[in-house]
């Protein structure tokens, strides 16, 4: 029966509390990475708005091309007013 | 039943309830963060499915303003080459001169581009020198003016 009493002092004593601690220090960096995570996510979400004008850079394309077409024919105007 | 199974079974119930609610909290962070994580990786795959062109656009577009650059550098060299600056001749103030037979007015012409002109100091001539205040020398023999008729008259 003594022993019986010594083992349930050991296991209120010491198993449970390093059950606990072993457990804590597990879900500590678990909880860390939600919390970064979150963070990602919140941050990633506002990467797509900034990279909306990419959509604009086949206009810019256009434009430049329809500069070059332009200045091509001043170009030639010029040489010929010589 | 004896006091101390009692309290084995009350400490192994502690055990297992504390065991089973951090395992349960971790689930719960861990399915928290593949859905996180799932959300992240569709937005990564949507930004590189648009980034995804821009390499080539970008390249084109450089392209085409290097060939614009070209033109417009072989059109300026053209032209340095075959015209004088403008302003360096006196012709366009000669054309526009206007002429008395022609029934313009010869009182408004213009003079000379080379008379406007008048040739800027050479940048080599020194600057004048600071001019010092000199006492006027005393002249014993000029008779001070009189009164009366003004020293303008002279």
């Amino acid at each position: 029966m003594t022993l019986m009493w010594i083992g349930d002092l050991v296991l209120l004593l010491v198993v449970i509390p390093a059950v606990v601690i072993i457990l804590r220090r597990v879900i500590t960096p678990a909880f860390e990475i939600k919390a970064y995570v979150d963070d990602i996510t919140v941050h990633g979400a506002q990467f797509a708005p900034h990279l909306e004008a990419l959509s604009e850079l086949d206009t810019t394309r256009h434009l430049v091309k329809q500069v070059n077409a332009d200045l091509e024919r001043y170009v030639r105007a010029l040489d010929r007013t010589r | 039943m004896d006091p101390a199974h009692i309290v084995l079974l009350i400490g192994v119930t502690i055990a297992v309830a504390a065991i089973a609610g951090y395992l349960t909290a971790i689930a719960l962070i861990l399915k928290h963060v593949v859905n996180r994580l799932v959300t992240v990786l569709a937005a990564v795959d949507a930004v590189t499915e648009t980034a995804e062109p821009v390499g080539a656009v970008i390249d084109d577009i450089n392209r085409d303003l290097a060939v614009g650059r070209q033109l417009i550098e072989n059109g300026v060299e053209r032209l340095e080459e075959s015209r004088v600056p403008v302003g360096a001749t006196a012709e366009p103030a000669a054309r526009h001169a206007p002429d008395a037979s022609d029934g313009g007015t010869a009182t408004a012409a213009p003079p000379a581009p080379a008379a406007v002109a008048a040739p800027p100091p050479a940048p080599a001539d020194p600057p004048p020198a600071p001019v010092e205040p000199t006492p006027a020398p005393a002249r014993p023999e000029a008779e001070p003016p009189k009164r009366g008729r003004g020293w303008w008259h002279r």
